[in-house]
Parts: structure tokens; C-alpha cells; sequence
């Protein structure tokens, strides 16, 4: 990841059972520790830009395993936002 | 932090909702759950309860407030009649959402969880209701 702002990662969905009810929790509460924005959008499948702090926007992004989703974060912690969702959703050592 | 009443005209749903709607908190979300009616044998049966909501209110009110879900029809009609026989202090702190049940007590567990206010959440779970299921 470069330094520049906003930043932005990729992560391919690698759960089975998708981007579920629980992971997308878990985004919820990991975003709302940051003051960035965070956005979220859905390459595989045509999808909108959600708001990665509302449980509700995530949902939207319909994501099945082996999607690839395109999240960005824009403000003082972006890198440290992006970091704990990687971890979250593509955690170090977890198949690609 | 606000607390939950989950309306139902059917016990196990109000039960279920409950149990979705904690999965989604991370601190202690005080939820509740009142569903059916109990007829003459002692058996659940269909049908809302405004008593049944009323002591519910009662027991987990709190000055943050109560965001009330419910399904339809007469769970409305029972939560109105147990916001009347609320004392104004506490009924001007419960609300009844407009939010569709199960995607509303998602939400609103969520936010409820994160400790926004009354308002916030109810906001939050209302927005349920503009966006599609499916895309196409």
C-alpha cells in the first residue's frame, strides 16, 4: 500500500459462505473505531459504493466467495483502517 | 444506551428476532421479545398483547429510550396502547419503528450497540426499507 489519500486495498473473499451477517459486523465495528471515511465497492458483481460503517450499505455489496471487493479510506487513520479490515478479511497467512 | 422490544404476533419470532438481533451487538444491548398470546390452557397462540408489551416497557425502559419493532397490524395497535398507559416521562422516550421487523432488529442492534441515541438508531433502521434485497 502507497501513501497516498484516499487509500484503497483489494480483497478477495475467501470465507464460504461469503461476506456474511457476522463478518460484515465485524467490518461495522472495526470501520466505527476510525474516524476516515470508508467505502466499500464490489468488483466481481455490479454494486454501489456503501459506507463501510453502516451494517445495512455492506450488506449491499452482495459478495459470494471469490469476490473482490475494492475498499477506500479517506482521512487521518485510512492506513490503519484498511490494515484492520485486511486482517479481518484476508488475514496474513490465509489462502488468496 | 438505548434497549430493543422486539413485537411479534408470534412467540417463537419475537424470540428469534432477539437471538438475530444480539448476534449483531458487541457490548450488552438490553433486547427483549414479547410474541403471542397465551390462551386458557396455558398455550402461545397468534395474537399481540398490549399488557404483555406494557410490562416489557416497563421492565427494560431507560432514559435513553426504547426503540420498539414491530411486525404489523396489532402489535402496533398493542405498543400504542402501552405508550398510553406509559407516564408521559417514559413514553416520550420509547418510539415505534417503521423499520420491517427482522432487518430493523439487525440494525438497530448494531447501532444500538455502537451507543448511538433513540433517534440515531431508529434512523438507521428505518433506511432498511429503501433499498432492494437483490440487485438486478
Amino acid at each position: 500500500m502507497d501513501d497516498a489519500n484516499p487509500a484503497t486495498i483489494t480483497v478477495t473473499i475467501a470465507n464460504p459462505n461469503g461476506l456474511h451477517l457476522r463478518v460484515g459486523k465485524e467490518m461495522v465495528y472495526i470501520a466505527n473505531r476510525f474516524q476516515a471515511r470508508i467505502t466499500a465497492e464490489n468488483l466481481t458483481r455490479p454494486s454501489p459504493v456503501v459506507d463501510v460503517k453502516s451494517i445495512l450499505q455492506i450488506m449491499q455489496l452482495q459478495a459470494r466467495t471469490g469476490h473482490t471487493i475494492r475498499i477506500s479510506a479517506d482521512g487521518p487513520d485510512a492506513h490503519a483502517a484498511l490494515n484492520a479490515l485486511r486482517e479481518l478479511l484476508a488475514p496474513a497467512g490465509s489462502p488468496a | 444506551m438505548i434497549a430493543l422490544l422486539v413485537v411479534s404476533h408470534c412467540h417463537d419470532i419475537a424470540e428469534g428476532v432477539c437471538r438475530l438481533a444480539i448476534e449483531m451487538t458487541q457490548t450488552p444491548v438490553p433486547i427483549a421479545g414479547v410474541g403471542g398470546i397465551v390462551d386458557e390452557n396455558g398455550q402461545s397462540q397468534i395474537g399481540t398483547d398490549a399488557a404483555a408489551v406494557l410490562a416489557a416497557i416497563e421492565n427494560f425502559w431507560r432514559p435513553a429510550g426504547v426503540l420498539i419493532l414491530v411486525d404489523l397490524g396489532s402489535a402496533i395497535l398493542s405498543a400504542e396502547t402501552a405508550l398510553d398507559l406509559l407516564p408521559d416521562e417514559q413514553r416520550e422516550r420509547c418510539l415505534i419503528s417503521n423499520a420491517p421487523l427482522v432487518e430493523g432488529a439487525i440494525v438497530a442492534a448494531l447501532e444500538a450497540s455502537l451507543g448511538h441515541s433513540l433517534e440515531e438508531v431508529n434512523r438507521a433502521a428505518e433506511a432498511v426499507r429503501n433499498l432492494d434485497k437483490v440487485l438486478r
